[in-house]
């Protein structure tokens, strides 16, 4: 496995979740899963080495992801593929797992540039990472963030 | 006050249901394959590409061996062979920087696509209208060296020359449409995400 491979491996994760947010049908988000990850394949070895890897990953994985949104709007239905954790209690979980739901449901229906400085910082990215990402200044992602993050809490029916 | 905008700030609650998502591990050695196959298809298509380039500049370079028995004026045969030329550059090059586009900046990613589809749009359009007026000035030509009896050939060989001329014309004007009007809907899309990243 050559080091493109072990840094996709790596940051698979951050992959399958960025599809998620672009893609409802799990088909079409195989497909994206796929694109995406031959693009950052294909792109790793002109990383340079500025900016962080995983934020290049990013960046190669959203931009995937705009294609196929230019190529194809989204009208799929909402099904995500389900993974039980055969672990924990099972009120709990369906507590977690509906949270998680709402939380994947409001992020999609956040506009594209929004949606991606969100799911950036949801993956734990500092403001200069999302920026380096998405060719932004740092204030106008702590602009958006500010803007998304009451949107998410209100749509999630968090208290402030 | 400070704990209320702590918790306004705080992500860590919404990180951690968000990275909760379950994930399946990934298929490496699949994906390797996917990416060696589309690596040799690239290259196949470059390599034919510059083969049909190559086979008719080599034509041109035949058609003027023959000299006074060059079929066509020897300024059309040489501008066709820079027309060929610069043709396949520019393909080369445009697939080389759509290759490189992958790591713009999301905003500079779709000015590019959008200048990227205006362009494709434009060389439809003009190369069907073209493809028409020359099919046109075929149709005129053979008309006139029919009616003055200048015509080398019989009518019957310039009627499958027309014929066939006009269902190629025909074909590429139908796919011409068909693709104008995926492009003019890629247009579209990509106007309104341009939209959505300056507003948002």
């Amino acid at each position: 496995m050559d080091a493109a491979g072990v840094a996709l491996r790596e940051h698979w994760p951050l992959l399958v979740r960025i599809a998620r947010s672009h893609a409802r049908d799990p088909a079409r988000c195989d497909d994206l899963l796929q694109e995406m990850a031959i693009a950052a394949w294909r792109a790793m070895p002109r990383w340079r080495g500025d900016g962080s890897l995983r934020a290049f990953i990013a960046r190669v994985a959203h931009n995937r992801a705009m294609d196929a949104l230019a190529a194809r709007p989204g009208k799929d239905v909402a099904l995500d593929i389900e993974i039980p954790d055969p672990h924990g209690d099972p009120l709990e979980r369906a507590d977690a797992d509906q949270r998680r739901d709402r939380l994947l449901g409001v992020v999609r229906g956040l506009p594209v540039g929004q949606r991606q400085v969100v799911v950036l910082a949801l993956e734990d990215f500092s403001q200069r990472e999302i920026g380096q990402a998405l060719g932004l200044e740092e204030n106008a992602v702590a602009q958006r963030l500010s803007r998304a993050r009451r949107q998410l809490r209100e749509a999630l029916g968090d208290r402030e | 006050m400070k704990a209320e905008s702590d918790k306004r700030d705080d992500w860590s609650d919404l990180q951690a249901a968000w990275q909760a998502q379950p994930t399946t591990a990934p298929d490496l050695a699949g994906l390797q394959r996917e990416v060696g196959r589309r690596v040799r298809r690239m290259r196949v298509l470059g390599v034919a590409n510059l083969l049909v380039a190559g086979i008719a500049l080599g034509n041109c370079v035949r058609a003027l061996r023959l000299h006074d028995r060059v079929p066509l004026p020897v300024p059309l045969v040489i501008a066709l062979m820079l027309v060929v030329a610069g043709y396949t550059g520019w393909a080369l090059w445009q697939r080389r920087r759509q290759w490189r586009a992958v790591a713009l900046a999301p905003h500079a990613l779709v000015a590019f696509e959008h200048a990227r589809t205006q362009t494709t749009l434009r060389i439809w359009r003009v190369s069907t209208w073209l493809g028409l007026a020359v099919w046109l000035a075929l149709s005129l030509n053979a008309l006139y060296v029919m009616q003055y009896g200048a015509a080398r050939q019989p009518p019957y060989t310039w009627a499958i020359v027309i014929g066939l001329n006009a269902l190629v014309v025909l074909v590429c004007a139908t796919l011409g449409w068909f693709l104008g009007r995926r492009l003019r809907r890629r247009l579209l899309r990509l106007q309104a995400m341009q939209r959505e990243l300056q507003e948002s």
